[in-house]
């Protein structure tokens, strides 16, 4: 009943601020109420009992996303453009579509009602034998590693995929204007160095973000967390520890050249658990075969792959970022 | 023991939640710029202080007080840390204060007083981009800045 | 005791919404990220309650991650009208050299 209350407070306030975000032309207040949006959805779903998609949320969404917006927007012009063609045909496509959703949600079940079709197919299955095959008390780390290892793949390649896609758009910058950039221009203005207070206490920050990283990775099995939410915040510190030092020193700590191989790393290993596990005689990412005890495998397997997939992610959101301040004035 | 717990951790919630609205009620009030902001980080410390030293009674002897005191910390630092950089973007971008005194009127040296510093340093950064323009204009170099960064480059060597 | 949870989470939902209403309506660009800062902070609170109210308080670790990420967006705000201006500056300073 209280989670109903909630929500649907949470829900209606989500609308009106997609509404705004639509109806704004400033491209900058736009950032800002998407910001203000994923942050109602974290907490949305944390009344949902969903902690693992609420931190993923709350750490991509309000932290990482945010940034990245700016640095688009630094390079864009400030005002969206209204566009050329008549909205009559997309207003009632999407309207049309609209309402075939708002019809089908009609025959979906009530809210966490017992005998819907989700809570009926494979997830009661999951859960009885998540103690006796994997053993890990996060189900959902086991079905997102496990189960689902396959999905989880996929998801990694379309997170590398994404950066490529990035950096083919952003690139290289030529290295004339880098030369320049790299002078005492960018030094005077890509950096919050003379703030002297953002200066201490984000610098102060940054190995508590880092060390809480650390923590949601290898503290995904038993709590909400993993290799996703861990590499975004991971990739949050050293964004933080750039935007205060500036985009040239950040470059310094952590190369490009090396969050680039992160990416490749990443995904690497955990198509090669899945190889490896092949070679030892199971099938493709059966982790039970990686170790003399099934149970054992399936944890070494779970803890290499979620390596893999936080380096992934940490790799992908510090090569956009180094993408973005280098491009861009900031 | 326990009952007296309960009615402090009750007090602490409660008046934490008061401070918290009022500080949104703030928020929706206030005139202007800076004294919204005011109100919305002066309560974002206090309130969330409150709950969360409320909360903190509630979690006994576990890990739960430790989480609870890190967030209070966290929450300590950057909320004010935060609100000073806000404040900052907006002087920067020429929001300005709205300074008056009894009588009504602006005061003679507040409103150019406060913006200056933060003037200063851009103008700095300014010279700084003479120094080493990021667009020179094709075709006519300016003298004085390619004799910059040739200079320094040169330092840079030896 | 559940009661006075539950009406410190309807506070904490209703400062949202006021919150909200500021990001929404703000005459200048920097009242909407005092709104988004400030709705950051109130999720902070509203899931360290919600997580007493549902009796699952070993969820903190998200309000930890919150209270962590939050500010960085602002330092971005700063940092981006610090470049701004002083893009803006130098620009009309090129004008005026002309």
């Amino acid at each position: 009943m209280m989670t109903i209350v909630f929500s649907l407070f949470l829900l209606t306030m989500l609308v009106i601020v997609a509404v705004a975000i639509l109806r704004t032309e400033n491209l900058f207040t736009a950032v800002m109420l998407s910001g203000i949006f994923s942050l109602i959805m974290a907490a949305n779903f944390f009344v949902l009992d969903a902690a693992d998609v609420a931190l993923t949320e709350a750490v991509i969404g309000a932290g990482i996303s945010t940034v990245l917006f700016l640095g688009a927007l630094a390079l864009t012009a400030e005002y969206d453009r209204s566009p050329p063609v008549g909205t009559w045909v997309p207003l009632l496509t999407s309207s049309a579509l609209g309402g075939v959703i708002i019809f089908a949600t009609f025959q979906a079940p009530r809210l966490g009602d017992p005998s819907a079709i989700v809570h009926q197919h494979v997830a009661p299955w999951y859960l009885e034998k998540t103690p006796e095959l994997i053993d890990v008390p996060n189900v959902v780390t086991a079905v997102l590693a496990s189960f689902r290892g396959y999905d989880t793949l996929g998801e990694v390649f379309v997170v590398f995929t994404a950066c490529i896609g990035v950096m083919a758009l952003l690139g290289r910058v030529r290295p004339r204007r880098d030369s320049i950039k790299e002078g005492e221009f960018k030094k005077a203005t890509d950096n919050l160095r003379h703030h002297l207070i953002p200066r201490v206490v984000g610098k102060m920050l940054v190995p508590f973000i880092v060390l809480f990283g650390l923590y949601v990775q290898f503290h995904g099995d038993f709590g909400p967390g993993g290799g996703f939410q861990a590499g975004a915040l991971v990739a949050a510190g050293v964004i933080l520890y750039s935007l205060v030092e500036g985009g040239v020193r950040g470059r310094e700590l952590v190369p490009e050249w090396f969050s680039s191989v992160l990416v490749a790393l990443g995904a690497f290993t955990y198509t090669s658990v899945g190889v490896a596990s092949m070679l030892m005689g199971g099938r493709f990412l059966d982790y039970s075969v990686l170790a003399h005890d099934p149970v054992h495998g399936q944890h070494l397997g779970i803890l290499v792959i979620e390596a893999g997939v936080g380096m992934t992610v940490a790799g992908v959101m510090i090569t956009i970022f180094h993408a973005f301040s280098r491009r861009g004035i900031r | 023991m326990h009952l007296l717990l309960d009615i402090l951790s009750a007090m602490l919630l409660l008046s934490g939640a008061f401070f918290v609205f009022v500080g949104g009620f703030g928020v929706m009030r206030m005139p202007e710029f800076y004294t919204r902001m005011h109100a919305a980080s002066l309560t974002d410390t206090g309130g969330a202080a409150l709950i969360l030293f409320g909360l903190m009674l509630q979690g006994g002897f576990t890990l739960i007080p430790l989480k609870l005191a890190a967030i209070f910390l966290f929450l300590f630092l950057t909320s004010p840390t935060a609100s000073y950089a806000l404040a900052n973007a907006a002087l920067l971008s020429g929001v300005k204060p709205a300074c008056r005194n009894e009588t009504g009127k602006a005061f003679p040296g507040e409103q150019p007083a406060k913006p200056k510093p933060k003037r200063k340093s851009a103008s700095k950064a300014v010279k700084a981009r003479k120094s080493a323009p990021v667009k020179p204009p094709a075709g006519k170099p300016a003298k004085r800045p390619a004799k910059k960064p040739t200079k320094k480059t040169a330092r840079k060597k030896s | 005791m559940e009661w006075i949870y539950f009406v410190t989470c309807i506070a904490i939902l209703i400062t949202m919404v006021l919150a909200v209403v500021r990001g929404l309506a703000g005459p200048t660009i920097f009242d909407r990220v005092l709104a988004v800062n400030m709705f950051g902070t109130k999720t902070v609170l509203f899931i360290a309650v919600i997580s007493f109210l549902t009796g699952r308080p070993d969820f903190l670790d998200l309000a930890l991650a919150y209270a962590l990420i939050n500010f960085i967006g602002v330092f971005a705000v700063l940092l981006f009208f610090q470049s701004r201006e002083v893009r803006r500056a130098a620009e009309a300073e090129r004008e005026a050299g002309k």
